[in-house]
């Protein structure tokens, strides 16, 4: 759903991110006068184009207190502006057949319309609109904000898997930016005012602080003029353009967070270890960390399914998910739904003998090249329609990497060793950086955890 | 096309001055329709611009409603099995010969018809070819894999009705189908998948997947011929039409729903902070004259987003909800208009009275010039850039054969739009959208109202 589908997006994000890529042949970059920063993808098999302004501000760029603004202040860009009535830029873009949507991450917020390419200054003059002319009525923020409470109701607190992974993600990351949920904490929504916004507004949404990343039936020879035009007279203003600190040193010793819910059915073993991201220090291990997720949880194939589920049938399902596109330091997590009558320590035994096996024997060839192979040929999927790599490119440019580094990714990844593989796993793999989350059911005897 | 120099004017103006741009006339996707030696028919699209082949199988009559009543889920745990494993290839060398090429082969069911599809880099078409026709007719159904898939299914289940969304969509099926096979939910029940053996799924499968049940859709790189030649070697060798089965539920035909008279509503206890109501009525199906006129009914009243009467009323005006949408369900023997609501407890009763009224006053009064404007206008120009990958195509050429739509309803669509006056909307709106024909289930109503 519209504006925010944090959640929901996430799901996307694990495909396109962590396996997706491909080069683009016809990709082009270019940057404005007032330093606005344009790419372009050629695509011309359908007359459309996708818009996407992406802003470098996130919920990890927010103040103590004021968690959830970075995803407030998204709500409120489709509210009035100095020439446009609240919703009217939706309809606009619907009236044109046009779809619009945006969303809230750590590190970007991102705005987007797909839109038949006859209609694309449309779409870049209602972007330019609210880029600069966006108005705050206290009122209207008190409403939103029952709306922005609903969505917090529907995707974290109606879902108690939901609930453990933001206990983990604030027990994980404890002091730094990126232990605060996205949505923000309930208290914090609740404490958001109009001059918080309105601040917000000033420093961060600003032709400077954002990639614009233009994809389908559009060259650059096309675009520029229109760039120029709608984008190219905008001023940055005069504040500066603070952003977390996210290389701030984590205070970690493994631990563990239990959440016990009413709701619960079946319960759930989760565990995060602190990871590099491809441009965080120790970036080395970013791509071996990509392959290492296919090889241990990448489908019923890796080594943890083969393990757990097959042949000592302790897990139904089992799965790993690493994110290497992050400014900051990212997450590399496992998560296992135990079988009947399995206790969490045997879940938790059994993923760690499978590390310490990895770690002490090494990596097959066959098992490599099967990773690798498939990692490739998502890449080529992923170029399927013009919008996908419109969303690779902008995860690449909004969390501090290059065209060139979405454009080698393939040979990249074709590139990574066994070796390497296996020093990422040992340097990442070590329990003191670590978080273990289990959700049960209340008072659930058979799931007891005796540590 | 500027803003400046304008404060509010009406948006119909904007949309206009977008068309001096350049446009380009939309492009037709080439569908072509090859008819194999035995007279099996394929509807296909060329396309060379990636290396990726997709194949979409539908075996009509063969969804979850065909499943026996007492075992509801068979169709569903057969699209679970048919990749453990078939011919001499065990589960797990069957799926790592997929990952190996990385090819995905995805199987799953609706109301009424079985999915079978593969997405494959065009150098593998011909073992993908293979793995599908092995998968559809030398399938192993090992009890190993059986017990698996089955232990697997019922914790999903279990887990989903956690999900109020999911739950309150069961249940409505359950209260407005009553006894009618479309009660049945397609994913079968905890309680019904345990007692599923191998004969129920073999005698499904070759009951079902036959030649004369079979629609076929390709797009991607590959040529007419190649694709007839493998068409011919790996999916014809399905028998034509099904053999004698004696097995009684594999009988059974569906007969035409058949609307109950009087609505009813119920509410179950939930221990979540928001509510969440599914609810419905009698629609019209695709073949209907009026059809389109209850598609625009649709987008006004729920259907299109942002500017539907009912997200402007429950969220912009009142803040009752994130989200509130209403989308036409067509099955082959039954039609609705279903919507979904989520609200804070103590006020769900608020954002339904609200859903009753605003029908009544589409029901009573129409919808305006206006409004059937902008529907057409977003549903006529929305329409081909939707289909912007060949997935998408794909899904869409399964949607037009099985439908019986034609293979101009590409070029043709548009204009059953067009001709749609406010007379034929309003003329059906005052037959169809009957506010006392709503059939409601809530998960958690408000505890007072509950006494």
């Amino acid at each position: 759903m519209k504006h925010g589908f944090i959640t929901a997006f996430l799901a996307t994000i694990v495909f396109f991110s962590a396996n997706a890529r491909a080069a683009i042949t016809q990709s082009n970059e270019f940057t404005l006068k007032n330093n606005l920063n344009v790419v372009v993808l050629t695509d011309k098999k359908v007359p459309a184009v996708i818009h996407m302004l992406w802003y470098k501000v996130g919920s990890a760029d927010e103040k103590p207190g004021k968690t959830g603004l970075a995803h407030f202040f998204e709500h409120l860009m489709f509210k009035e502006t100095d020439y446009l009535r609240d919703g009217e830029f939706s309809s606009l873009i619907s009236y044109n057949g046009g779809n619009d949507n945006a969303f809230t991450m750590q590190d970007y917020t991102v705005y987007f319309q797909t839109i038949a390419r006859n209609h694309l200054p449309l779409a870049m003059m209602l972007e330019a609109d609210r880029m600069k002319n966006l108005e705050f009525d206290k009122e209207k923020i008190e409403r939103e904000k029952k709306i922005i409470l609903e969505e917090r109701n529907m995707r974290i607190e109606n879902n108690p898997k939901a609930l453990l992974a933001e206990k983990m993600n604030s027990s994980l990351f404890n002091g730094h930016p990126y232990s605060t949920p996205i949505i923000g904490w309930k208290e914090d929504i609740e404490n958001i005012t109009a001059d918080d916004l309105k601040e917000f507004y000033e420093r961060y949404y600003r032709p400077d602080n954002v990639t614009l990343v233009v994809s389908g039936d559009i060259t650059a020879d096309e675009l520029k003029p229109l760039a120029e035009k709608y984008y190219g007279s905008i001023n940055n203003g005069e504040k500066e353009i603070i952003r977390a600190d996210l290389e701030k040193p984590l205070n970690i010793s493994k631990h563990y967070v239990s959440l016990e819910d009413k709701r619960v059915k079946n319960p759930e073993w989760v565990r995060y270890y602190v990871a590099p991201s491809a441009s965080s220090s120790k970036s080395e291990h970013a791509l071996p960390l990509v392959v290492l997720a296919q090889i241990l949880g990448g489908g019923e194939t890796s080594r943890l399914y083969n393990s757990l589920v097959l042949e000592k049938k302790l897990a139904l399902d089992v799965s790993v998910y690493y994110d290497e596109m992050s400014l900051g330091k990212s997450t590399f997590s496992f998560q296992a739904v135990p079988g009947k009558r399995v206790r969490f320590e045997q879940i938790e035994t059994s993923v760690e003998q499978e590390i310490t096996n990895l770690i002490k024997n090494g990596i097959n060839n066959e098992e490599l090249r099967r990773a690798k192979n498939l990692l490739r040929a998502q890449a080529i999927y992923a170029r399927d329609g013009f919008k996908n790599m419109a969303f690779v490119y902008g995860f690449a440019l909004s969390t501090g990497l290059s065209m060139d580094y979405v454009e080698n990714w393939p040979d990249e990844i074709n590139k990574v060793t066994a070796s390497q593989i296996v020093k990422a796993a040992k340097y990442i793999l070590t329990e003191k950086n670590s978080v273990t989350g289990t959700l049960t059911e209340e008072k659930q005897k058979e799931n007891d955890i005796i540590w | 096309m500027t803003l400046s120099g304008r404060k509010k004017l009406t948006s119909m103006f904007l949309a206009f001055l977008c068309l001096v741009y350049s446009s380009s006339a939309l492009a037709q996707p080439v569908i072509k329709e090859i008819t194999g030696k035995e007279g099996d028919k394929i509807w296909f699209i060329e396309d060379h611009s990636i290396p990726v082949i997709q194949v979409k199988i539908a075996f009509k009559n063969s969804g979850s409603s065909y499943d026996s009543p007492q075992k509801s889920g068979i169709a569903y745990v057969l699209a679970q099995m048919l990749d453990e494993g078939a011919g001499n290839l065990s589960d797990i060398q069957f799926k790592k010969r997929l990952e190996e090429m990385a090819i995905e082969m995805d199987f799953d069911v609706d109301k009424d018809n079985f999915y079978a599809s593969i997405k494959t880099l065009s150098e593998n078409r011909k073992n993908a070819f293979e793995m599908l026709g092995m998968a559809l007719t030398v399938p192993q159904f090992g009890s190993e894999a059986a017990q698996r898939v089955s232990g697997q299914l019922i914790t999903s289940l279990t887990q989903k009705m956690e999900d109020p969304y999911y739950l309150s969509g069961i249940k409505w099926d359950e209260l407005y189908f009553g006894s009618h096979p479309y009660s049945q939910p397609m994913m079968g029940k905890p309680e019904t998948v345990s007692d599923i053996r191998r004969k129920d799924i073999v005698d499904f499968m070759r009951m079902k997947f036959v030649r004369s049940n079979m629609v076929v859709s390709v797009v991607g790189d590959i040529s007419e011929k190649e694709l007839d030649k493998l068409a011919y070697e790996y999916l014809y060798v399905l028998p034509k039409t099904p053999p004698n089965i004696d097995t009684p539920f594999l009988h059974n035909m569906i007969q035409e729903f058949i609307p109950p008279e009087n609505a009813k509503t119920i509410s179950l206890h939930s221990p979540n902070p928001q509510s969440v109501a599914a609810f419905g009525l009698p629609w019209l199906p695709y073949k209907h004259p009026d059809f389109y006129a209850s598609h625009i009914i649709n987008y006004v009243l729920g259907g299109g987003e942002f500017e539907s009467r009912l997200m402007k009323e429950i969220r912009e005006k009142e803040g009752l909800a994130y989200s509130v949408y209403t989308y036409p369900q067509n099955y082959d023997h039954a039609s609705v208009l279903s919507g979904a609501v989520g609200t804070r407890k103590a006020k769900i009763k608020d954002s339904l009275d609200i859903i009753r009224k605003e029908i009544k006053k589409i029901h009573e009064h129409g919808i305006t010039q206006e409004e059937l404007e902008s529907a057409k206008s977003y549903l006529t120009g929305s329409f081909a850039i939707k289909l912007d990958s060949n997935k998408k195509l794909m899904d869409f050429l399964t949607f037009v054969q099985l439908n019986d739509l034609g293979i101009d309803f590409f070029e043709k669509r548009n204009n059953y739009i067009e001709k749609i006056t406010l007379n034929d909307v309003n003329r059906v709106a005052s037959q169809l959208l009957d506010d006392s024909k709503l059939f409601t289930v809530v998960i958690g109503e408000n505890e007072k109202q509950d006494k």
